[in-house]
């Protein structure tokens, strides 16, 4: 709890510090020879390519499935929608003749 | 002093490299998963037939199915940028206009004096992907020609239930009236004497059923009738459409208003919810007060449309 009472010089000697130990302290490699950094950061890369590529892929092929899909939903309702044409087209004329000869 | 208290963890023992691998890989999941729209894994809308389309017209505003009066203010509103399939043989539309900014399709009657029915497909192009297939949304106009001025009925009807249906209105009882019907399966010309303004009629796929409307094989069906009192006629028509049982129509969302503020809260697999002009992505949003049109729409296009004013929404599912 330090801290607390620390003023601001002390806090400014401490900032060079911080700068040398966050990335050590976020990649978690603090202490490791460069072999071990290099195959880390390249199976880490990888794992990013291939995760994103994936997605990318995965993407693409939902677009190519809401593209047939709505091809598809048009051209059934074209179909319905003359259907239901003829089927007003009947109901209309059938009231307007009742009503001409009513 | 926040910098202070974390040079102090220097010397702490780090976590391990497993953990720290898992708790980027949620991190990057996180973020990923924060590019999505909210997936509705409901049946889609449009396989259920049932219309979702906004539609405006005659001052009023629809949820997929409407019978407009006037020719020349149909309109479609269509979501973020996308595009609208608009089909009818009699009024000889076959065109796909797209709009752009959550834009109206306007819809144009060449001959007003021909009824026909306008069938439409709005493609959305969201503005963020979805995990699952995003669908279109159907909707189903009846353009009424000039002249006739019928009380007009709209219903949705799901499927595989019988439901009985009643027309009733002062203007049409009389003491010796002929009652007109056709359309839906039904064809109906007699006299009632008296008769109260009430018309009953049932509704199913039971073809062994006697008088009732039958669901035809499309799912949607189209009623016209008239209720002749000597010289005066008034005619009535009805659109319906017949959904899949299975399909369940999104719930209302739950709206607070305040004094500055409309705050909407809807199901968790609502995508998009708007006020009035104003569309924002999630489930959760707030509004700045205003009278308009509340929707709330999924990627599976089901849709609820409701038209605040003064404080009272009216909901149409």
């Amino acid at each position: 709890m330090g801290a607390i009472t620390a003023t601001t010089t002390e806090v400014a000697s401490k900032i060079p510090d911080i700068v040398t130990q966050l990335p050590k302290m976020i990649t978690g490699i603090a202490g490791a020879g460069w072999p071990t950094v290099v195959i880390a950061s390249i199976i880490l890369l990888s794992s990013l390519i291939g995760f994103f590529w994936l997605q990318k892929a995965k993407d693409n092929a939902r677009h190519t499935e809401e593209t047939q899909q709505e091809a598809k939903d048009q051209a059934n309702n074209a179909q319905q929608a003359s259907s239901l044409d003829q089927n007003a087209e009947n109901a209309e004329n059938d009231i307007d003749n009742i009503l001409k000869g009513k | 002093m926040f910098f202070l208290a974390l040079a102090e963890t220097k010397n702490i023992k780090p976590p391990s490299n497993l953990l720290r691998v898992v708790s980027f890989c949620i991190i990057v999941l996180f973020f990923q998963s924060c590019g999505y729209l909210n997936s509705d894994p409901a049946k889609p809308a449009i396989d259920a037939n049932y219309p979702t389309a906004e539609i405006h017209c005659d001052g009023k505003i629809y949820n997929g199915l409407a019978i407009c009066l006037n020719h020349d203010e149909i309109q479609i509103q269509g979501y973020y940028n996308g595009s609208v399939r608009i089909d009818s043989d009699r009024c000889d539309i076959h065109e796909t206009p797209s709009y752009v900014e959550n834009g109206m399709i306007n819809i144009k009657i060449q001959n007003p004096n021909q009824s026909c029915i306008i069938e439409v497909v709005e493609s959305v192009q969201y503005p963020r992907d979805t995990t699952t297939v995003k669908r279109s949304l159907k909707g189903i106009i009846y353009y009424k020609k000039q002249g006739q001025n019928p009380q007009i009925f709209t219903s949705k009807i799901p499927t595989q239930s019988r439901q009985f249906y009643r027309f009733y209105s002062d203007k049409l009882s009389g003491n010796n009236v002929r009652v007109v019907w056709s359309g839906c399966g039904i064809s109906v010309n007699e006299m009632r004497t008296p008769f109260a303004g009430r018309i009953d009629f049932a509704l199913t796929d039971n073809k062994e059923v006697e008088s009732i409307a039958m669901v035809s094989k499309d799912k949607q069906c189209l009623l016209e009738g008239a209720v002749v009192d000597g010289e005066n006629i008034y005619r009535i028509v009805w659109l319906a459409t017949f959904y899949d049982a299975d399909f369940a129509p999104l719930a209302i969302p739950v709206v607070k208003i305040d004094d500055k503020y409309v705050r909407i809260e809807a199901s968790p697999v609502v995508a998009v919810l708007s006020l009035g002009n104003e569309f924002k992505i999630g489930n959760k949003a707030k509004f700045k007060k205003t009278n308009g049109i509340i929707r709330a729409v999924t990627t599976s296009g089901r849709v609820v449309i409701g038209e605040l004013v003064d404080g009272v929404v009216t909901w149409e599912q």
